[in-house]
């Protein structure tokens, strides 16, 4: 395998006693996409935001091909920038409601240099409508003529317009209806596939990361609990957290009829837990998980997990 | 106080009472001047210790259906059709009667409890300001019912929650405080709109067993505004399907999940990520906007099986408790 | 709440703190030599360098500015020049009139204000609703003087209600009191009850669409609990941060409507004594006045944490 495309070390990011990130090692592989799935509070959204720079970490390092992410500055920064787009949840927020779908499409060619002429420029905007499923009489219109879905194709649009390395999509789908998310779900995947993106693709709905996702990683209050190829998670969770994850849902296969709950709420992120940060919610949560934090070890397949009870 | 006249109540001898029962309910909301339909002819019932779903995605009139069944639809709509609740016909009383139907016969739980909840009146007053107006009850007494009640939805400390406000709480316990709060004055039928939407999975899970346990115990009519059909599959008894204002198809929530009988409804089923990643089958274009539905069947222009027949608005046969709006039915109709 | 409280207290300090060196340097440095403009025309250079030797305007500034500070952490704010006795017992036999003044304005405006505003939101877009809209955007474009002496023709001159002019004190009878005090507090107060009648309503009408709103109607609370203490608890925070705003302009309109009705209040004292070129009373009613506001501020904050407890809690 090729070195991965994003690798963070030891990433961490507190915002004055709230940890959000706790050192987070990810890694990326080139033209695959990554799953980062948790809750409300897990820090994945913040591991997003990190990556890219839009916050500063406050230790570990983010290698972004063969650069120190972290230490560039300025023009060199906003070049790399090219290379990294975003997708958000609400495409609404995310596109200026002032500028026309055109304008929108044209103005990341401008801003990175990408293309001679207006002409040109627009003509490529046309060609990433098309690939993204809107007629070109879109181009003249307002974000707000366009329902929600479509406002979210304009974002894949507008994210694709600088020819990105990897795409940060950050809950893409969680603002869409059904019938929708999938038309959404099956656009990012061609695309994925057709560019040969990498994709960063965080959300809490596992049924949607699993339908999309080739690698998955599972966070629980600012760490990685798991980590692993999507069926190998999917089909033998190690970790406990993943296991009440995957059975919780509606809809999930439960064994004889009963779903594995967890008991009581996220702790918040100012007042982890010590030792094992989920062991107040965890079933099999024993004396050692309170002393010791579990290390990330192999359960083999290519799948990590942080749990004490693979020691026994 | 509780309404004890005989006219209210139904007989309690009846096996499956029908706590509710909606029979062509329509509602029209002004837009730029004019009256447009938002919910048309909408029949369905709901029985004591029943959980029936209404299914369907924003914009399908779901919660409009429900704000109507609750008497507080928005501003200038107009409510037609039948609404029976507990045997009584309610669409004719007068407000201030409407009003007394809410907490007392009808509990609603809100999708989001962090904006339902008063920010700033303590949880505490807000209970047991609706269990003193509703159930008659001096101060005292009503937070003895308060506290008795957060206790049986699973808070621990209820006294302690009580002095709060609904900014301290973990969006869990504010759901809970919710369902408290629609279940202290006894209702017959709690309406919940979206109730897990906002929470988190594992939470999700808790407050859904919890939804379960309670209609049981208290042998509840239970109306499930959803657009999770995996949520009805699970919790549900029945299914009410709706798309564009319409119902478009009724039935048993294991039917209707399992072998759906109208084109949307199996779009919205294979439209979702299952355990395989073979490539989603989405229902092309997107819902109609409200007022701009098409002629004949609604879903026609989405739909793969539509003909010249569909140009005409297929009905829904109005006595059979399983039955389907739709031309060309996947599955026969019993 | 207590360390809510604390922060708030400190945080008034510096709304004391820089009009007070305004009011320094303003005499400090205006152009010319103070001594000799309180002094006039006739003054001798003698009389003049007394006079600055009295002043400490001999001495380097941030010495004299040490002093000053001293004097007033002292409570001894100089000698008048023209009353010849000390500021400190001066300012207070006009002060009570004017914060009594003050006090009855902000309590008018904040009452016409909310029922207003309360009456417009729930008349929304008939013709109530646009009658008071209308009348509060009149109310806005109406300067103080102008209204006062609208209120004067009207009620004073021709229904002969009020006096036209002139103050009796609380103390000689709260019917007379409140007679030589309601006109100047009325004119006082209606640009600001203008202002809070259209932030009662907008924020009424936010309020009304909330959902927590919805929840109390759906639990059955009769329609006058649900506004009266679930909407008003929450629309009338706005009007209330208003409030504190409002109070400073008040103090500033003061001036003119204590000259208009001839109320021996703070604003008449400081004009006459500008124009008389006496500093030290100049100076000393300007604390004055940045110290009532501080106080009324930090009461509006306490009644806003006691609103809101989202605030305390923070």
């Amino acid at each position: 395998m090729t070195a991965p495309l994003l690798e963070t070390r030891a990433l961490c990011k507190t915002f004055g006693k709230v940890q959000a990130v706790r050192s987070v090692d990810l890694a990326l592989p080139r033209g695959r996409t990554f799953g980062l799935v948790g809750e409300s509070g897990s820090g994945k959204s913040t591991v997003a935001r990190l990556v890219l720079r839009l916050i500063e970490a406050t230790s570990g390092d983010i290698r972004f091909g063969d650069e120190d992410l972290r230490r560039l500055g300025g023009e060199a920064l906003r070049r790399r920038r090219r290379r990294m787009q975003m997708i958000f949840q609400d495409p609404y927020g995310s596109l200026n409601g002032r500028m026309t779908v055109g304008e929108t499409l044209v103005e990341p060619q401008l801003v990175h240099d990408i293309g001679t002429g207006g002409r040109a420029r627009r003509d490529r905007a046309r060609s990433l409508l098309r690939e993204v499923g809107l007629p070109d009489s879109a181009m003249d219109r307002f974000p707000h003529e366009f329902s929600g879905g479509q406002r979210q194709r304009i974002a894949i649009a507008r994210a694709l317009a600088t020819d990105p390395e990897l795409i940060v999509a950050d809950e893409p789908v969680s603002a869409l209806d059904v019938s929708v998310q999938a038309q959404i779900l099956n656009l990012l995947g061609d695309m994925q596939r057709e560019h040969q993106t990498t994709m960063l693709f965080i959300s809490h709905d596992l049924r949607v990361v699993r339908y999309v996702c080739d690698e998955i990683a599972v966070m629980y209050l600012g760490e990685i609990v798991e980590r692993g190829p999507r069926d190998r998670v999917y089909d033998r969770p190690a970790h406990p957290y993943t296991q009440a994850l995957l059975t919780s849902a509606p809809g999930s296969p439960r064994k004889d009829g009963k779903r594995a709950k967890l008991a009581g709420e996220i702790p918040s992120a100012d007042a982890i837990p010590t030792g094992c940060a989920f062991r107040s919610r965890c079933p099999h949560a024993f004396d050692r998980c309170k002393i010791e934090a579990p290390r990330m070890q192999d359960v083999g397949g290519g799948q990590t997990a942080a749990c004490h009870l693979l020691d026994r | 106080m509780k309404m004890t006249d005989p006219e209210t109540t139904m007989p309690a001898a009846t096996a499956s009472q029908e706590v509710m029962r909606a029979e062509g309910l329509s509602v029209a909301l002004p837009i730029d001047g004019r009256m447009v339909p938002v919910v048309t002819d909408v029949s369905f019932g709901v029985s004591r210790g029943e959980a029936v779903a209404l299914v369907g995605e924003s914009g399908c009139g779901k919660s409009m259906t429900a704000s109507a069944i609750i008497g507080l639809p928005p501003r200038g709509a107009q409510v037609t059709g039948r609404l029976i609740v507990n045997g009584r016909e309610v669409l004719g009383l007068s407000p201030r009667q409407r009003r007394k139907l809410c907490g007392n016969e009808i509990g609603f739980i809100f999708q989001e409890p962090m904006t339902a909840l008063h920010p700033t009146l303590r949880i505490g007053r807000q209970m047991t300001d609706t269990i003193c107006h509703n159930l008659g009850l001096s101060r005292r007494a009503a937070t003895e019912r308060a506290v008795e009640i957060l206790d049986t939805v699973g808070i621990p400390r209820p006294r302690a929650i009580l002095q709060g406000y609904v900014h301290q709480l973990s969006g869990g316990m504010r759901q809970r405080v919710m369902i408290a709060l629609a279940l202290s004055c006894e209702p017959s039928l709690v309406i919940a709109d979206e109730p897990t939407t906002a929470l988190d999975v594992t939470i999700q899970a808790q407050v859904l067993d919890l939804m379960e346990r309670m209609r049981k115990e208290f042998d509840l009519g239970m109306l499930f505004i959803t657009h999770d059909l995996e949520v009805v599959r699970d919790f549900c008894d029945r299914a009410v399907v709706m798309y564009s204002g319409d119902v478009v198809e009724r039935g048993s929530a294991a039917g209707v999940t399992r072998a759906p009988a109208h084109p949307y409804t199996r779009g919205l089923i294979e439209a979702v990520p299952g355990e395989t990643t073979d490539r989603l089958v989405p229902i092309p274009g997107s819902v109609p906007q409200i007022g701009a539905w098409p002629e004949g069947c609604r879903f026609a222009p989405r739909c793969a099986r539509a003909d010249a027949k569909c140009r005409t608005h297929p009905p829904l046969d109005a006595e059979n408790p399983t039955a389907v709006r739709c031309w060309h039915p996947l599955e026969e109709i019993a | 709440m207590l360390r809510y409280l604390g922060k708030r207290f400190l945080l008034i300090l510096p709304t004391i703190f820089v009009p007070l060196i305004m009011v320094f340097l303003l005499l400090r440095l205006s152009p010319g030599d103070p001594a000799g403009m309180m002094l006039g025309d006739q003054a001798t250079a003698d009389q003049i360098a007394a006079l600055r030797e009295q002043l400490g305007l001999d001495r380097p500034l941030h010495v004299q500015f040490l002093i000053w500070l001293k004097g007033i952490v002292t409570l001894d704010l100089g000698q008048s020049i023209f009353f010849r006795e000390p500021v400190m017992e001066i300012i207070p036999r006009y002060a009570g009139v004017t914060i009594l003044l003050t006090l009855v304005a902000l309590t008018l405006a904040v009452l016409i204000g909310v029922a207003m505003g309360v009456i417009s939101a729930l008349n929304r877009n008939n013709p109530i609703d646009r009658g008071v809209v209308t009348t509060a955007v009149l109310g806005i474009s109406v300067p103080e003087f102008w209204f006062a002496l609208l209120l004067i023709f009207l009620f004073s001159v021709t229904l002969r209600w009020f006096p036209v002019s002139g103050y009796t004190p609380p103390s000689a009878g709260l019917i007379a009191w409140g007679t030589t005090i309601f006109l100047p507090a009325l004119a006082l107060g209606v640009r600001q009850s203008a202002l809070m009648t259209r932030m009662m309503r907008s924020s009424m009408l936010d309020v009304l669409d909330e959902p927590y709103i919805t929840t109390a109607r759906a639990q059955g609370l009769p329609e006058r609990t649900v506004l009266g203490r679930y909407a008003m608890r929450t629309a009338s925070i706005p009007v209330v941060t208003v409030a504190g705003l409002s109070a400073g302009y008040m103090l500033g309109g003061v001036v003119a409507i204590e000259i208009i009705f001839s109320l021996p209040g703070l604003g008449r004292l400081l004009v006459e004594a500008v124009a008389r070129r006496d500093y030290p009373v100049v100076e000393g009613g300007v604390l004055t006045i940045a110290l009532v506001l501080a106080v009324l501020n930090l009461l509006i904050d306490v009644l806003y944490a006691i609103l809101d407890p989202r605030i305390r809690y923070k």
